[in-house]
């Protein structure tokens, strides 16, 4: 019993009252408190924005196009006299859909193949890193271009393809740490209790490496919203007439002597993205890792 | 001394022309006799028979013989005149045109003198070559003596002087010097040349440099050189121009727009009609479009005036066909305009609901801005449409039956082509041969079949004024189609320069004055 209750204690150790903790920590450092607030900004936009764009984000209004940024239309207008802003905080839900979905997906996926190769018999191990390392090989634009082509340029595409392109990843990162535990003590321990399999991964592995994942996770974020601008932007994302940022972006390219401001509206939201997910997850592994937590 | 800003001035400087492909001394060059004009794409095959065009076409007309040049009328329309190398040329009856070349135009390269041997050799090469419908109706050349010949045709052809003989495909090429080719054919070296100018210079994707011929005899050029640099990508041309680096290059419908607002300095913007059709088509035999109400309610339903406003920045004309402006056959009005409520009235008598249809354009910003504009004006008459942007190769394929089974899905789409400036050229791709081919629309009307036939014979222009138009008309009331515009060909040159083209809008560089 006595060694059974030691793998316990350590998984706890992530889970109950950590979450303020966590908060707190990330408050207080300057870094996390500015990615936090970049973040819950963006979520703020996706979740609410139909009820804050001060205009429909598809509507056009061929005689207001390229009208300068303004009190009425803060970000201007494009060629089809849409109110840019707008078009801003509507992509930010569907870069949100586009992000956080398919990381979740692509991180529940990742993290029990992952599991499954860690402890299972060796030779799914082998099976399953030579289909991780195959998709892994592929670079990433390419692989996406590709499908997107076989398969028809749309929002679930897009999806389909992060997951595919994000999940060897989360896979190879939940093995490493799943064999690094497989030979721990007290796993052996639960073992030779004859606690079940699937019993040992899910309660007893799982919240072991679970944080370190969600750290990479929060950072990878950003990635993925760059990712669908920029296959988007290359006119292999979302269709038209979705406001997404690649696609604002791709379309004020063309304009940018004529009207510059879509250009740049275009580039702010994926900035702040970036950033805000970037110091949020720097933030998160200062506050998480043992070896580099301050002492707040 | 060398300060910092004088350091970071020449960097940018050396950095534009480094990007732009530009040798200094070429910079240096720019002032003086020495043109400078924009190439988007680099030649590849200057061969008549084999060229793909663009500046292929401009070298041809500058740099080989041919009996016929293209000339815009003060109507606007586009007609021929004799060259610099014919004393005549004239068509003595439907089947037989006859000329009779000056003496004493040499080919370089010691090749002889341009004789009808070698327009006899040219001419009937290229039925033989992959542009042999430029000469649907060719029989023989007869060379009656070194400078005489007849060109016979097997029925009559009214435009085998715009689309044939006055084109780069009635270009002249030396048959001696061929003929002793490998293969009989040539790329990018011109085997002989005898022309207002010489191709003296080639670097591959830089520039190629054309000088006057010394020995020309006939109206000089301008300009004793032209340079071509080699700038592909249209908006990097557009800055090259603001920059001074060419003296001419065409712009973007954007671009176009801007500068008619605020000129740059020392710039005029040319707008001429271009040899462009493009509709919006729909397939009469997919299910949701076979009834005709349909297609006229979404004809009625579309804004084409703001897709010119907002796709072509406004510089762009309204089409009522498919035959351009300045050529036979374009017509001014159209049967229906756009009306919403007509539209809404048509899907109801036709006992259509809830209507979905994907419309298909190449994935281009323009087109997908114009679709943007379909999509909107279809939902305002309760039509759910799809915009499915698609990259050229499988555009290409869509409604072609040889290339699998997308053109039974195909629904609605953006089409653009090019034509000659004959109605013949243009209409030729709706008749009924061409259902699975390019009439994606797929219908067939006796009528316009008979009417086509007509066409190609009629050697009188008003009558085939009137048989175009109602062409047409018919291909308006089968509901199958939304006209959209002839894109017009911006170019933005210096002021000094009056540039002129032909009839596919290249420019020609021989024609150039100085203003």
């Amino acid at each position: 019993m006595t060694l059974v209750s030691v793998p316990r204690s350590e998984a706890k150790k992530l889970a109950p009252g950590m979450g303020p903790a966590l908060l707190r920590r990330i408050r207080h450092d300057p870094m996390g408190a500015i990615g936090l607030a970049l973040v819950l900004l963006v979520v703020f936009c996706g979740v609410f924005a139909p009820w804050i764009t001060p205009f429909d984000p598809l509507k056009i209004n061929v005689p207001n196009k390229f009208q300068p940024p303004s009190l009425v239309h803060w970000m201007g207008t494009d060629n089809l006299g849409r109110d840019v802003f707008s078009r801003i905080i509507a992509g930010s839900r569907i870069a949100l859909t586009v992000g956080v979905t398919t990381i979740a997906t692509a991180l529940g996926i990742g993290l029990v193949l992952g599991l499954i190769a860690g402890y299972g018999p060796r030779w799914l191990d082998n099976s399953l890193m030579l289909i991780f390392d195959s998709i892994y090989s592929f670079p990433t634009v390419v692989l996406g271009l590709t499908v997107i082509t076989l398969l028809g340029a749309s929002i679930s595409t897009l999806t389909l393809v992060v997951i595919v392109i994000q999940t060897p990843a989360y896979a190879r990162l939940t093995r490493t740490a799943t064999l690094t535990l497989k030979n721990s003590e007290y796993v052996q321990a639960i073992e030779s209790l004859g606690a079940s399999k699937i019993r040992i991964i899910f309660v007893h592995l799982l919240p072991n490496v679970i944080g370190p994942l969600l750290i990479v996770a929060s950072m990878d974020i950003p990635s993925v919203v760059a990712l669908e601008a920029g296959l988007t932007y290359l006119g292999m994302g979302i269709p038209p007439p979705a406001p997404s940022w690649g696609r604002i972006l791709q379309e004020g390219f063309g304009l940018i002597r004529t009207a510059p401001w879509i250009v740049i509206a275009g580039g702010i939201p994926l900035i702040i993205t970036t950033l805000g997910f970037t110091f949020l997850g720097e933030s998160l592994r200062d506050n998480l890792d043992p070896k580099l937590r301050r002492v707040i | 001394m060398i300060n910092r800003r004088d350091i970071l001035r020449s960097s940018a400087f050396l950095s534009a022309i480094a990007v732009l492909g530009i040798k200094p001394d070429q910079v240096l060059a720019q002032e003086g006799d020495v043109l400078k004009v924009r190439m988007e794409s680099d030649i590849q095959v200057l061969d008549p028979g084999f060229m793909i065009g663009g500046t292929e076409t401009t070298v041809q007309f500058a740099c080989l013989p041919r009996l016929a040049v293209p000339v815009r009328a003060a109507d606007g329309n586009w007609g021929w005149a004799p060259s610099d190398y014919v004393e005549k040329i004239t068509q003595d009856d439907p089947l037989n045109i006859s000329f009779t070349l000056k003496p004493g135009f040499m080919w370089s390269d010691g090749a002889g003198e341009v004789t009808a041997e070698d327009v006899k050799y040219s001419y009937e090469r290229m039925l033989k070559s992959d542009w042999a419908a430029r000469f649907p109706t060719l029989d023989r050349v007869d060379v009656k003596d070194k400078l005489n010949g007849v060109v016979v045709l097997k029925s009559p052809f009214a435009a085998t002087f715009l689309v044939g003989i006055a084109s780069e495909s009635g270009t002249i090429v030396p048959k001696s010097k061929v003929e002793a080719l490998p293969d009989k054919k040539f790329t990018t070296q011109l085997p002989a040349q005898c022309g207002p100018y010489m191709l003296a210079e080639w670097t591959p994707k830089q520039k190629l440099v054309l000088k006057a011929n010394p020995d020309w005899k006939g109206t000089k050029p301008v300009f004793p050189e032209v340079q071509f640099i080699n700038v592909e990508d249209t908006s990097a041309a557009e800055l090259a121009f603001e920059a001074g680096e060419v003296a001419i290059t065409n712009v973007l419908p954007a671009t176009a727009a801007r500068y008619l607002e605020k000129m740059p300095a020392g710039a005029k913007l040319s707008n001429q009609p271009g040899p462009f059709y493009t509709w919006i088509g729909m397939n009469t035999e997919h299910e949701t479009l076979k009834d005709i109400r349909v297609r006229k309610a979404i004809q009625r339903a579309i804004d084409v005036k703001s897709i010119l406003d907002a796709a072509y920045g406004g510089t762009a004309p309204l089409a009522h066909g498919v035959v351009p402006l300045g050529v036979v056959g374009n017509r001014t009005a159209s049967k229906y305009s756009y009306n919403p409520d007509e539209a809404r009235a048509l899907l109801a008598e036709a006992g259509v609901s809830g209507l979905s249809v994907q419309f298909k354009t190449l994935n281009e910003a323009y087109r997908v801005t114009a679709a943007q504009i379909v999509q909107a004006n279809l939902a305002d008459v309760g039509i759910t449409c799809e915009i499915v942007p698609v990259d050229p190769g499988p555009f290409w394929n869509l409604g072609l039956e040889s290339k699998g089974e997308d053109w039974k899905g195909l629904q609605l789409w953006w089409m653009r082509f090019r034509t000659s400036p004959d109605p013949s050229d243009t209409m030729q791709w709706f008749v009924k041969s061409q259902v699975g081919v390019w009439n994606w629309e797929r219908w067939s009307d006796p009528e316009f079949e008979e009417l086509f036939a007509k066409g190609l014979s009629e050697p009188d222009n008003a009558k085939r004024q009137g048989i175009y138009v109602r062409m047409q008309e018919i291909m308006e009331d089968i509901g199958a189609y939304v006209w959209i515009t002839h894109d017009p060909l911006n170019y933005i040159h210096s002021d000094k320069v009056v540039p002129d083209f032909d009839t596919g809008g290249e420019v020609l560089v021989e024609r150039f004055k100085k203003a």
